[in-house]
């Protein structure tokens, strides 16, 4: 998976940015426990323009995807983004009521790493989120942000 | 949701077996662990329980993991005609064994360790790509898992296969491998640098492009894994470089992104045990001295000596020395000590496992320990894996022809008659013991037409002679062995018996029987006989199914197909899928073979099994072109030439001549003959297609684990 969203900066500089970004792009199955307390993440940034370069070269139809429910298993972290966005939204595992941390998600084709694409190597030491208490009242919460979201739908998941 | 309260827990404490099979086949219902692998759900829903006091949820999840491994072996066949096939399996199979370290389960690591070897065999079925190789799964949760050095050779071993394009991937897993093996001193180990070199003699410098760029990104990867200071590297790596058959291309890549390896500031520096300046004379010594006076303590000094050649070849990767003292002061004591002299041989033959003569004395050593069965098995892998060498087969044909196999006997002496003249005296014997005395008569005069100076064949005839009471023609014989040799004690023998009419006759009947090998062993050599033997004990089971599949596809070429399946069968009785079984089955009956082509998923890893289901003239272009896609590696490719040409009906004879116009590794006899064979005109492409599939068969660990 991948985001492209310069409001992301601020989380990558911090020191605590393998929590951060666990909590923010929604991977709530990465959980430290007593017996593995830490949990190595690596941070890769690449261009958008290396993925459509590979695209190219693979003949692949769509470098960048929005993603969505048959892109992976039914999962309490993933929701579907109304058909007007043009990407997806990650559910903040650490809560988002005022709908101002919301991350933009695409699939991208897997692009082959170098090392000059490592932007960080550190540990998800966090064990909690406030979405592992109650993960219903965060996919409310986050439902409401894609309402809310002027791209999207007032009535995004109503039956 | 916290894991000690998700419901799949629930589950597993009623019905753990279920409830695990489930998460590892993917179709458990993890609530917040769905995007998790099953070793990520596992180290998330157990992570937080406790351990002590047993027993507790950790405890049964290491019993039943470990049931589950067990079962992969039984049910691999079923599980791979699910959706998903082959590449499911493997996952799964791989986050199973991933577990096992991942959680440290005493138990399952426990298991895992011990079954090493046999796991590596059976896994080495399922590989077909670098993302689904399950054999480098099972490496890799050994590596976590193993208490001590015992696979020190395993590891070497992965670390020369990894110079297969195909198996590239495996190099990094075969070097933690090593360097995670616990042991005294700083790390890395010595064997690292051995296993690194090891891999890049093998990597082609002149047709692989990529070699050298992943051989220098390996020796960075050592550099910066283990930060030492320069003399320490120099003193590890000196004794290396030192050597004078270490190839170029290596010090070359060596010297470019290591500069202070590229003078000979190395090898001032070298640590390395202290040879005597002429090894020769040292073992020239010891056997002079044992010939004076056998003694404990002299068994005792050339042990110490043969442990000083190892640390020696520990030290630098020579494998020449200790091989060639060892088999020398083994035949020097194997007539008092063949427990000795087995032990030496089995450590030989984990440094060097293609030496024949190591070969050769393991079986002869057992023979004189009254192992005539085991020394048979050791005989059969050897003749599997060094085709056509002349005296692994006399020796064997000789056992076979001892306990009463005479037919086999007599097939394998027919092919080295020609250049090995103690065949001809084998089968000689054996001709006028089956009531052929004619025929045996026949077969020496013509050799001695040929070669009448040659003592054995000359001897034998004479003996002939007297045995069928033809005196006349004996007593020339007799004179022209005296007229070549004199009279020594084989003439003396001769002469008697003329001399001794009747009486002479019946003796040298008496002296046509295969005579036993005198067990004549003395009270020192016992430990050692019995440490040996037991290390036999433990490779016996998989080497006698490769004496089952090894004789039942000498049945097979013979013409004699019962006996071969019947034999065959033993093998599959004990493993239904024992690879070297399966090949030979697949050679020799077409139905076997139309059964295995409906399985071929099972087996997707072995080029010798997926070729030998290819045998025949029904297999079409298509399948030997998929065959090519997937086994790049140029002597794999070499081998589906070979296959073809010989084994179908032709259609590849020009790359197999120039594959077999490449140069040979000098540490691979075998293809080195195999090559010399197909570029011979009339070359015989379907006896050397199967020669060449049994020998591709993965040799596994017979004799491969601690001496």
């Amino acid at each position: 998976m991948a985001f492209l969203d310069d409001r992301m900066t601020d989380d990558l500089a911090a020191g605590d940015w393998p929590d951060r970004l666990r909590d923010r792009l929604g991977l709530g199955h990465y959980r430290p426990t007593t017996v593995k307390p830490q949990i190595p993440v690596l941070a890769v940034r690449y261009r958008v323009e290396d993925v459509v370069k590979r695209a190219k070269k693979l003949l692949a139809a769509f470098p960048l995807a929005v993603p969505t429910v048959l892109d992976g298993d039914l999962c309490e972290w993933f929701f579907p983004s109304p058909a007007g966005l043009p990407y997806g939204r990650t559910l903040q595992l650490d809560g988002d009521a005022d709908c101002r941390r919301k991350v933009a998600e695409v699939l991208s084709l897997r692009v082959p790493y170098k090392p000059d694409h490592i932007e960080a190597i550190g540990f998800i030491r966090e064990a909690g989120a406030k979405a592992f208490d109650d993960p219903s009242a965060a996919r409310r919460e986050h439902l409401e942000c894609l309402r809310r979201d002027p791209q999207g739908r007032k009535d995004f998941g109503t039956l | 949701m916290p894991s000690n309260v998700n419901p799949w827990l629930d589950r597993f404490a009623a019905q753990p077996d279920a409830a695990l099979a489930d998460l590892l086949a993917g179709e458990a219902w993890l609530p917040g662990l769905q995007r998790a692998t099953a070793c990520q759900a596992l180290e998330v829903l157990f992570g937080d329980l406790p351990r002590q006091p047993a027993p507790t949820l950790w405890n049964l999840l290491d019993e039943s993991l470990l049931a589950w491994l067990q079962s992969l072996k039984d049910c691999s066949d079923a599980l791979i005609e699910r959706p998903g096939g082959l590449r499911r399996f493997v996952t799964e199979a791989s986050e199973g064994f991933r577990a096992v370290h991942r959680m440290e389960l005493p138990r399952c690591s426990a298991w895992l360790e011990t079954a090493f070897p046999e796991l590596l065999g059976w896994a080495g079925r399922f590989v077909e790509t670098a993302d689904f190789d399950l054999v480098q799964s099972v490496m890799g949760a050994v590596a976590n898992v193993q208490t001590d050095d015992r696979y020190r050779f395993v590891w070497l071993r992965a670390c020369s296969d990894a110079a297969n394009r195909r198996l590239r991937h495996r190099i990094d897993t075969a070097l933690p491998g090593l360097a995670s093996m616990p042991g005294d001193g700083a790390m890395p180990r010595q064997e690292v640098l051995l296993g690194l070199v090891r891999w890049g003699e093998r990597l082609d410098p002149k047709n692989d492009h990529r070699a050298a760029r992943e051989f220098q990104r390996r020796v960075r990867q050592i550099k910066a894994a283990f930060p030492h200071a320069r003399d320490f590297w120099l003193e590890r790596w000196g004794g290396v470089l030192a050597r004078k058959d270490l190839a170029p291309h290596v010090q070359g890549w060596l010297g470019e992104v290591w500069p202070e390896l590229k003078d000979h500031a190395a090898r001032r520096h070298a640590r390395v045990p202290v040879l005597p300046d002429n090894v020769r004379d040292v073992v020239d010594g010891l056997n002079e001295r044992w010939c004076a006076e056998k003694s404990p303590g002299l068994l005792d000094e050339m042990e110490s000596f043969l442990a000083l050649l190892e640390r020696y070849a520990l030290a630098t990767g020579d494998t020449f020395r200790l091989p060639a003292s060892s088999v020398y002061l083994c035949r020097v004591v194997r007539d008092g000590a063949p427990g000795h002299g087995l032990a030496w041989m089995r450590r030989v033959l984990l440094w060097a496992p293609n030496n024949d003569q190591a070969w050769s004395l393991r079986a002869d050593c057992l023979v004189r320990l009254g192992r005539a069965a085991e020394a048979e098995a050791v005989l059969w892998e050897a003749e599997r894996r060094l085709p056509h060498n002349g005296k692994l087969r006399h020796q064997l044909a000789h056992l076979l022809a001892l306990r009463g196999a005479d037919t086999a006997a007599e097939w394998l002496l027919r092919g080295t008659v020609e250049e090995n003249r103690h065949s001809r005296d084998e089968l000689a014997r054996l001709l006028w013991r089956t009531g052929r005395g004619g025929e045996a008569v026949d077969l020496l005069e013509r050799f001695v037409r040929l070669h009448s100076d040659d003592p054995v064949t000359l001897y034998t005839l004479a003996m002939l002679y007297i045995a069928e009471g033809r005196n006349d023609r004996a007593a020339a014989s007799f004179d022209s062995y005296m007229s070549h040799f004199g009279l020594n004690e084989w003439a003396k023998i001769l002469e008697r018996l003329l001399a001794a009419g009747a009486g002479g006759r019946d003796e040298a009947r008496r002296h046509l029987a295969p005579p036993s090998k005198r067990v004549d062993r003395d009270a020192f050599d016992a430990d050692a006989a019995a440490r040996a033997l037991a290390a036999e004990e433990a490779d016996a089971p998989l080497l006698r199914r490769r004496a089952w599949g090894a004789e039942a596809d000498l049945h097979f070429r013979m013409g004699d197909a019962p006996t071969a399946e019947r034999i065959a069968g033993r093998a599959l009785a004990e493993d239904a899928d024992d690879t070297l079984a399966t090949v030979v089955m697949a050679l020799g009956s077409a139905a076997f073979r139309g059964r295995l082509r409906g399985r071929l998923d099972c087996f997707a890893g072995l080029l010798p099994v997926r070729l030998a289901a290819l045998a025949g003239p029904t297999a079409d272009e298509e399948a030997w072109g998929k065959l090519r896609h997937v086994f790049t590696d140029p002597d794999e490719r070499g081998l589906i030439d070979l296959a073809q040409a010989g084994l179908a009906g032709g259609g590849a004879e020009r790359d197999l001549m120039e594959w077999a116009e490449r140069p040979t590794r000098p540490d691979d006899p075998w293809t080195g003959v195999l090559k010399d064979a197909i570029r011979r005109p009339g070359a015989d492409f379907v006896g050397l297609a199967r020669d060449a599939l049994l020998e591709a068969v993965d040799p596994g660990t017979a004799g491969t684990l601690a001496a």
